[in-house]
């Protein structure tokens, strides 16, 4: 019963009542949402911890631009210079030897940061490809007679793949090219550096070899056999088989002998050299599946492999050289710097250490003697193996414009 | 050069000097406004006087009953006011047009989702692109709204202050923090995890809220009740194992933890000797005990957040206590103040949170008086219409109207600009200088084009002739050129069919057509109808090369061929009108001021 002074409070009275029971009902709810949304906030923040965490991950496969190439009488080196931590700065050169001098032999007119190729082709002469960098999309591609002569350039319609052989010489003086861009693949030109045509798609050759116990794909070295037989070399998407394929009768077949045991390799090198095709192997997984050297007389079949070297831990390829002769040689670098070679010659057994090479080296050129390169900035230091020791045999100042690209 | 692209430094004298003149012309408008404004208050005053003298209204003497703000609101609107004037005083930095982007924007969002990355660069291209019109509108707006809620004490003005408070720190913090850093590994409540734009945005909410919501004292405690969650939370993610937390440096040559090397980085900045000192000092002491250091931050970070949630008043004021104190040490020693180094934009998170640790028990523990609906709905009516209103709520609202006029004056620029892509001419001017007016004829040239026909100067009569040189093996400036001037022919729309676009070849190496046509492949430009790029015998070029200055020369040792960057724009009768650097710059917001400016140039050539 409510006093009759009282009844025009009521609504005040009402209001408070209500907002009194509103604020019991939102503490005890409060409490209880509060929990919640600290159980829900942990949650969160739980799973926004997750995100940091480090994912595992898988072994990729780096391949080594730089390499030698070299001709009964003339080998080429492709090196990179200048500040090797910057993109920018990084410079790749090109040296050919001539008279047992090394010179500075860059294709001119054009930014080499994306890297450069050479295949060796007749007599002392060159054929040089200059990777896409920063905005340029395509290739340009040139050719010299000899060290120190003069270049005659021309361009590729797309980029040429980033690989030592990505370029190959026929020995009518055409040439072969394997291509990235929107529709890679080989392209050839039969005259000139600037008339190309598509030979192969990257896709028509995965699709040729499919049923042939290798998907190849993505192609990653050419050469032409005795003959004038086209060969590519990539890696198997599926199948044990070497991955190496040659065209012949207008259509792809894989290459007989060789079987990788189901290991992943990637054909880095293939070259036509005296006496046969030869071709370098690697494998994302170098320490526990090595480098491999395969062979055989003609490129077709009868392709025969060494026994594999494996890469020690914590060391990673850094160059190849094909001599010649058939002799191939890797260049490695442990996590400390610390470079080291080993070399085999087709139908060796194994691979043979050469052991530590000087400081800052890259490229060893086999021969009698031994050659390492090695780059300290922009300087190219030549050291010849004599009596056990190095011994600085030549020094080439190369002119690296720093900045000039960036 | 090419190959040399340079990038605007944030010091640039032309664009410290724009933005200065942008802020003094919207500083008279707003002028103007306040003037307008007290004009108008000065006549409703008038008007007041007069009806109250003659009474010829009937319109009863103003006798308010004013219900005083809650003192929690009160408190939150002011310090959140002088937060945001802080702010905006802040956003005046000469480094801020050009530095924001590059020293706040992408490095908040580096690291983080690329979808995360994708919305950030929506405001870092807007930003970019118009960096004048950004920068003076960050500061207006921020100074707008810093002012609007410190004026605006009651009411509908106050809360949507409130409202545009939250609105432009959800902005912030989407484009400036990155979503607060939310999704990026590695944030730290140390660091400023989850934003400070976030707490803004709480700030701006509560302010919106009903003054009713503000009566109870269960704002208070919800509010008490959200931080402390957090502050669980935000302990959890810092003793999360695995994250770098717990890391101090074992060894010099060991790599720091996570709070050694940002406390280590935040020293570099430049500041006061003393400040830099201080955290320098912290840094090393979290290298040598980094574990104790984040044992502690977990166990105050827990014990904070625990005692906001009892909800018990003593142990709420104790967590309130230690909640600021800690944050106010985080502040000092790893935040480092939040705003030096040029580009600062904010005091970064501690600061809102301790105010929003304050206001909660204020919110809790002060409860407001009471007031009836009609007090706290319409709080100082005196009469009807606005002429009714007492004089101090017009004064208000007439200093709430000139705030949310200079937001405005801020925000419209800004909008406006978000609808041009295009970025403004002043960067290009920046580095390549502004453009030649000339007036002599044009040099003559006949050469074959990529398709191997003949063009001479001749044959262009009676179309304007933007007239460049390229390389077409460069691997830097000139396809950034040939974009821009495609750019430019886009822009121009209808009158293009007006103008030719020709470029002349200018590598020694590269003279034949198929390297032109591989360069206009790979650069698309074979969808422009009025382009052509032109070759001809070294002879021939090497001649034209002198007549425009162009200095051209092959290199050696893996360098591009080296040439000067310019663009001439010829008029229809043969005559050089235009002549001006065209470094495309390191940026593509640089990139298309250059194409702003090519459109501009031809206008005012097509105009002549």
């Amino acid at each position: 019963m409510r006093s009759s002074a009282c009844s025009r409070c009521e609504p005040l009275v009402v209001a408070r009542v209500m907002a009194r029971a509103r604020d019991l009902q939102a503490e005890r709810g409060g409490a209880v949402r509060a929990w919640t949304l600290l159980l829900s906030a942990t949650a969160v923040i739980t799973a926004l911890a997750g995100c940091g965490t480090p994912a595992h991950t898988a072994t990729t496969l780096v391949l080594p631009l730089s390499s030698t190439s070299s001709s009964a009488t003339t080998p080429w080196a492709s090196l990179p210079m200048g500040i090797l931590s910057q993109r920018v700065n990084t410079f790749w050169e090109l040296f050919g030897r001539t008279a047992g001098r090394w010179v500075l032999a860059t294709p001119p007119g054009v930014a080499t940061n994306g890297g450069v190729v050479a295949s060796a082709g007749p007599g002392s002469s060159v054929v040089a490809g200059v990777l896409p960098s920063f905005s340029l999309g395509f290739s340009t591609i040139a050719t010299a007679s000899a060290p120190g002569r003069p270049w005659a350039s021309g361009v590729l319609p797309a980029g040429l793949v980033a690989t030592p052989d990505a370029l190959a010489v026929t020995p009518s003086r055409g040439r072969i090219a394997l291509l990235t861009g929107a529709v890679p693949g080989l392209v050839v030109s039969r005259r000139g550096l600037s008339s190309w045509t598509t030979l192969a798609s990257d896709a028509s050759i995965a699709r040729a070899t499919s049923r042939q116990g290798c998907v190849l794909v993505s192609p990653s070295a050419v050469t032409v056999a005795p003959g004038g037989t086209i060969l590519v070399g990539g890696r198997c998407a599926h199948g044990t088989r070497l991955p190496i394929a040659v065209f012949k009768g207008g259509a792809w077949h894989l290459v007989r002998g060789g079987q990788l045991g189901g290991v992943d390799r990637t054909v880095l090198r293939l070259e036509d050299r005296a006496g046969g095709v030869v071709a370098l192997l690697v494998s994302a997984a170098a320490q526990h599946d090595g480098v491999v050297l395969a062979a055989s007389r003609d490129g077709k079949d009868g392709w025969t492999e060494g026994v594999a070297l494996r890469v020690p831990s914590g060391s990673s390829l850094l160059s190849t050289s094909l001599s010649a002769n058939g002799e191939a040689t890797i260049v490695l670098t442990s996590s400390s710097g610390v470079r080291t070679a080993d070399s085999q010659h087709v139908g060796a057994p194994r691979w043979s250490s050469l052991g530590r090479l000087p400081s800052g080296t890259i490229d060893l050129v086999p021969g009698a003697p031994d050659q390492a390169l090695a780059v300290a900035h922009s300087v190219l230091l030549i050291y010849d193996a004599q009596r056990g020791a190095w011994h600085v045999v030549q020094r080439i100042a190369v002119p690296i414009a720093y900045g000039s690209s960036g | 050069m090419t190959g040399m692209h340079r990038g605007v430094g944030s010091g640039n004298p032309l664009i410290v000097s724009a933005f200065h003149t942008s802020l003094a012309h919207q500083f008279l408008l707003i002028g103007v406004i306040v003037i307008v404004l007290s004009l108008a208050w000065n006549a409703m005053r008038a008007i007041q006087f007069r009806r109250q003298s003659t009474g010829a209204s009937n319109i009863p003497a103003p006798s308010v009953i004013r219900v005083a703000e809650p003192q929690a609101r009160l408190v939150l609107r002011l310090l959140f006011g002088a937060l945001w004037t802080l702010d905006g005083l802040l956003q005046l930095q000469p480094s801020m047009p050009i530095g924001l982007p590059g020293g706040v924007l992408t490095p908040a969002a580096s690291g983080a989702p690329s979808w995360v990355q994708h919305v950030v660069n929506v405001g870092v291209t807007l930003w970019s692109n118009h960096p004048i019109t950004a920068a003076a509108s960050a500061v207006w707006i921020q100074l707008g709204i810093g002012l609007w809620l410190l004026v605006a004490p009651r009411g509908a003005w106050s809360r949507c202050g409130g409202l545009v408070s939250a609105g432009w720190g959800l902005v912030v913090w989407t484009f400036g923090e990155a979503l607060g850093g939310l999704f990026t590994p590695g944030g730290s409540w140390l660091f400023g995890l989850p934003g400070a734009a976030l707490f803004y945005v709480v700030a701006g909410l509560l302010l919106a809220l009903p003054e009713t919501a503000w009566r109870s004292v269960v704002l208070g405690r919800r509010l008490l009740r959200f931080l402390g969650a957090f502050f669980i939370a935000m302990g959890v993610l810092q003793a999360w194992p695995g994250r770098g937390t717990w890391a101090g440096q074992a060894t010099p040559r060991a790599a720091p933890g996570l709070v050694t090397a940002m406390v280590r980085q935040m020293a570099q900045v430049p500041q006061p000797g003393v400040f830099a000192s201080a955290v320098r000092s912290f840094g090393s002491f979290d290298a040598a005990h980094g574990w104790a250091v984040n044992l502690f931050v977990v166990i105050a970070l827990i014990g904070v957040g625990v005692c906001l949630l009892t909800g018990d008043p003593r142990l709420v004021l104790i967590g309130v206590i230690a909640g600021v104190v800690v944050c106010l040490a985080n502040w000092v020693l790893v935040q480092d103040f939040g705003f030096f180094g040029g580009v600062g934009t904010d005091p970064n998170s501690m600061l809102p949170t301790s105010f929003l640790l304050v206001v909660g028990y204020l919110a809790m523990v002060v409860p407001a008086p009471a007031s009836t609906a009609a007090q706290v709905a319409r709080p100082e009516v005196a009469g009807r219409g606005i002429v009714g209103r007492s004089p101090v709520y017009l004064l208000q609202a007439a200093a709430a109207l000139c705030a949310a006029a200079v937001v405005v004056i801020g925000a419209a620029p800004m909008a406006l600009a978000s609808l041009d892509p295009h970025a403004d001419p002043i960067l290009t001017e920046a580095i390549n200088g502004t453009p030649e007016q000339a007036d002599f004829s044009a040099f003559a040239f006949s050469l074959v084009n990529e398709h191997g026909r003949r063009v001479t100067l001749a044959q262009l009569r009676g179309h304007v002739v933007v007239l460049t040189f390229l390389d077409p093996v460069c691997t830097t400036d000139c396809p950034l050129i040939a974009q821009q001037l495609r750019s430019a022919n886009d822009q121009l729309g209808a009158a293009s069919k007006h103008v030719e676009f020709v470029a002349i070849d200018a590598n020694p190496t590269f003279l034949q057509t198929s390297a032109l046509l591989a360069f206009d492949r790979h650069e698309q430009m074979g969808s422009m109808r009025n382009w052509q790029y032109l070759t001809g015998p070294l002879h021939s070029l090497n001649a034209l090369w002198i007549d425009y200055g162009v200095s051209v020369s092959a290199s050696s040792a893996g360098a591009m061929a080296a040439h000067e960057d310019i663009i001439c724009v010829i008029s229809a009768t043969g005559k050089v009108r235009s002549v001006f650097a065209a470094d495309p710059g390191g940026t593509s917001a640089l990139g298309s001021s250059l194409s702003t400016q090519v459109v501009d140039e031809v206008q005012r050539v097509l105009s002549l």
